[in-house]
C-alpha cells in the first residue's frame, strides 16, 4: 500500500483552522506530525515581538575573549602548581595535614582550594573523616585568599563551593549539626556572586540530606525540589536524579513508600539518558530500600544486588557498598538465617571501623548483639559492647561518653544475664540519634 | 614526518565557546531580558568565568550557559532596581523555568535570522498576518491584490521561512 501525506497546503490549512487535534492521519504519520509541528513553531514564533526586533551586534569583542583567555591560562597554572602541591600536603596521615599547610603559607592559593574540593567528593565515599580534613584545608585557605588578587568573584565562589563540600562531608561522618552551620556559611559567600542558581542548587541537595536527620521534612523536600528545576534549567539530568534521589529520601522518612517507588520507577527509565553509573545505583539502591520497606524481600535483595554490582564497577565508592550490604544482612537476619547473617555484620563491623564510620559500626554491631541474645549468648554481647566502646573511646567524638555510657548498660545487663532484645534495640535507636541530638539522655525504656 | 599536534589549551576552548555561543547569549539578554547591549556584553563574560569555575562536569554546555545568562541578567535588573525604577515589564523577563530553554531562544532566534533572507514584501506578509494579527481579507486590502492570492501569499511565505530555517539549522548542525 502506498503511503499518502499531506502536502504543506494542508498542514498549513489545519493550523489555520484548528483542526489538527482531530486529525485522524496526523497521530499515526512521523513526517506529516514533525512537518506540522515545524510549521506551527515557526508561526508561533513569528507572532513574538522578538523575532521582528532588529539584530543584536555579533561581532565578538576581542576584550572579552582576551579576558577569559587570561583567566582560563591563570587557571590552568595555578591548578598545575597545586597539584604538586597537595602530593605533599596530603602525605601521611590526615593528622599531619593541617600542621604542614600552616607550615607552608605560600601554598594557600585558588588553585589548591579547586584541588582540595575535588577531592571531597571523591575521598568521602572511601575514606570520610580525611574528606572532612580535606574540606577542613580547603575552607582554611579560602577564608584567606584576598578577594583583591582575584578577578571576579573568583574568592566568593570557591569559598561557597569548600564550606558546601566541608557540610557534605561532616554529613557523611554524622556530624549534623556541624554541617548545618557549614551550609549557612556556603549560603552566605554565594550570596555575593551574582551567577549563583546552580551553585544554590548544588548546595540545595547537600540542605535536603543534612536536614533529613533533625525531621525537618517538609523544608528539605522543597530545596531538593527546587534543585531539581534548576538543574533541568541547566540541561543538567544527573544532577536532576540526584536532587530527585534525596526527595526520595525525605519520602522514604515520611513512611511514603508508594510515591517514593513512583518516583524511583520514573528515574529509572530516564537512565538510558543518564550516563552516570554511580546515579543509576543509587536509583537501584533506594529502590531496594523501598522494596524492603515494603515487605518485598526478594525484590530488595535484587535490586540491592545491582546496585552494588555497578559500584563495584565504578570502584572507589567502598562506603556506599558497604551500607548496600549491611541491609541485605539486616534483610537475612529478618528471613531467619541468623548465622549467615551474624558472619556477614561481623565483616562489615571491622570494615565500618576502618573506614572511620564509627556510629554505623556501633550499629551494625548491635544488630550482632541483638541476633546472639535470642540465642542466649550474653558472654559474647558482653565481648561485642566491649569492642563498641573501644572503637567510640579511640573516635572521640562529641557524644563518646553518652554513647558508652549506654553501651555499658547493655554490658552490664548482659553480664546479669538480663539483657534482652528490646533493651538492645532500645539502646541502637539511641545511638542512631545521638549523632543528631549529641545531647540526649540515655533512659532505659519502661518494661 | 608531521608534527604531533597540541590538544586546545583551556584558553583556547573558553574562545571557541565563547564565539560559538556568544549570538545566543546575546540574543537572551537584549531580546528576552532587555538588557542594554553595552551591559550584555559584561554579563557575558561572568556567564563564562563562572562556568569556568563549576568545578563539576557540565553535561549540556549550551543549555547550562543560556540558563547562566538568564540568571545573570536577572541579578541585573534586581541590581538595577536598587539604584532606579525597573522597567514596566519586570516580571515578564523571569524565564517560565521551562525545559528546552535553550532550544526555545535558539529557535526564535534562527527564525529571526531566517526573515533576514526573505523578500521585503514576504517579510511584510507575514508581519500583517502574524504579529498583527491581520486576516487574508486584510492583508489583500494593504497588499492591494485579492484575497485569493493573499492567501497564497501567506502559505509561500510561512514555506518559505520554513525552508531557509531548515537550511540554516542544517548548516549549523
Amino acid at each position: 500500500m502506498i503511503e499518502r501525506h499531506y502536502n504543506d497546503e494542508a498542514l498549513i490549512a489545519l493550523i489555520k483552522t484548528d483542526r489538527a487535534g482531530s486529525d485522524k492521519h496526523l497521530p499515526f504519520c512521523q513526517p506529516c506530525s514533525a512537518k506540522i509541528e515545524s510549521f506551527r513553531m515557526i508561526a508561533d514564533a513569528l507572532c513574538d515581538q522578538e523575532v521582528w526586533d532588529r539584530e543584536v551586534r555579533t561581532e565578538p569583542v576581542p576584550a572579552t575573549i582576551a579576558n577569559l583567555r587570561a583567566f582560563a591560562e591563570r587557571m590552568t597554572n595555578e591548578d598545575s602548581r597545586a597539584e604538586l602541591i597537595l602530593q605533599e600536603l596530603l602525605a601521611g596521615s590526615r593528622e599531619e595535614w593541617m600542621p604542614r599547610l600552616n607550615a607552608h603559607p605560600e601554598w594557600r592559593t585558588a588553585g589548591v582550594v579547586r584541588k582540595l574540593i575535588a577531592q571531597v567528593y571523591t575521598t568521602v565515599v572511601a575514606m570520610p573523616p580525611d574528606a572532612v580534613e580535606i574540606a577542613a584545608l580547603a575552607t582554611t585557605i579560602a577564608e584567606e585568599l584576598d578577594p583583591a588578587d582575584h578577578p571576579s568573584d573568583t574568592v566568593e565562589r570557591l569559598r561557597g563551593a569548600a564550606w558546601r563540600d566541608k557540610a557534605y562531608a561532616l554529613f557523611y561522618v554524622g556530624k549534623f549539626s556541624e554541617a548545618e552551620t557549614a551550609l549557612l556559611v556556603s549560603e552566605s559567600h554565594f550570596s555575593f556572586c551574582s551567577i549563583n542558581e546552580y551553585e544554590l542548587a548544588r548546595l540545595g541537595i547537600v540542605k535536603a540530606l543534612v536536614l533529613r536527620p533533625f525531621e525537618r521534612f517538609s523544608e528539605a523536600s522543597e530545596f531538593a525540589a527546587a534543585s531539581a528545576r534548576t538543574f533541568e534549567r541547566h540541561g543538567d539530568l544527573n544532577k536532576t536524579a540526584s536532587a530527585k534521589i534525596a526527595e526520595v529520601q525525605l519520602l522514604i522518612s515520611r513512611g511514603m513508600f508508594n510515591d517514593a517507588e513512583q518516583l524511583l520507577l520514573n528515574l529509572e527509565k530516564q537512565m538510558a539518558a543518564i550516563p552516570d553509573i554511580g546515579t543509576h545505583a543509587r536509583v537501584l539502591g533506594n529502590l531496594a530500600h523501598v522494596y524492603r520497606k515494603q515487605g518485598k524481600v526478594e525484590l530488595a535483595i535484587r535490586y540491592y544486588d545491582c546496585s552494588s554490582a555497578l559500584l563495584d564497577d565504578i570502584g572507589g565508592a567502598r562506603t556506599e557498598t558497604v551500607r548496600i550490604r549491611w541491609n541485605v544482612a539486616v534483610m537475612l537476619a529478618e528471613a531467619g538465617k541468623v548465622t549467615e547473617a551474624c558472619k556477614r555484620l561481623r565483616d562489615l563491623t571491622r570494615e565500618m571501623d576502618q573506614l572511620g564510620m564509627t556510629s554505623e559500626a556501633a550499629l551494625a554491631n548491635l544488630d550482632v548483639a541483638e541476633l546472639l541474645l535470642v540465642q542466649n549468648q550474653y558472654a559474647e554481647v558482653d565481648e561485642i559492647c566491649s569492642s563498641t566502646m573501644q572503637v567510640f573511646e579511640r573516635a572521640g567524638l562529641s557524644y563518646t561518653a553518652r554513647a558508652l555510657t549506654a553501651l555499658a548498660y547493655i554490658r552490664e545487663a548482659a553480664m546479669q544475664r538480663r539483657a534482652d532484645r528490646t533493651l538492645v534495640q532500645n539502646v541502637r535507636e539511641y545511638i542512631r540519634k545521638l549523632p543528631r541530638q549529641p545531647h540526649l539522655l540515655f533512659a532505659e525504656a519502661p518494661s | 614526518m608531521p608534527s604531533p599536534v597540541a590538544p586546545p589549551s583551556p584558553a583556547d576552548d573558553v574562545e571557541a565557546l565563547y564565539l560559538e555561543h556568544r549570538n545566543l547569549l546575546l540574543y537572551v539578554a537584549c531580546r528576552k531580558f532587555r538588557i542594554p547591549d553595552s551591559d550584555a556584553e559584561n554579563l557575558i563574560q561572568e556567564v563564562f568565568l563562572s562556568f569556568l569555575q563549576t568545578g563539576t562536569k557540565i553535561e549540556n554546555v549550551r543549555a547550562w550557559l543560556v540558563a547562566a545568562m538568564c540568571n545573570a541578567s536577572r541579578h541585573y535588573w534586581r541590581a538595577q532596581g536598587r539604584i532606579e525604577s525597573l522597567p514596566d515589564d519586570f516580571k515578564e523577563h523571569c524565564d517560565p523555568g521551562s525545559q528546552g530553554l535553550a532550544d526555545q531562544f535558539a529557535m526564535r532566534m534562527t527564525v529571526r535570522q531566517a526573515l533576514d533572507y526573505l523578500q521585503p514584501r514576504c517579510r511584510e506578509t507575514l508581519w500583517l498576518h502574524y504579529f498583527e494579527g491581520r486576516s487574508a481579507a486584510d492583508v489583500a486590502r494593504e497588499l492591494e491584490t485579492t484575497n485569493r492570492y493573499a492567501e497564497k501569499l501567506i502559505h509561500n511565505c510561512l514555506k518559505r521561512v520554513r525552508e531557509i530555517y531548515l537550511s540554516i539549522t542544517a548548516v549549523t548542525k
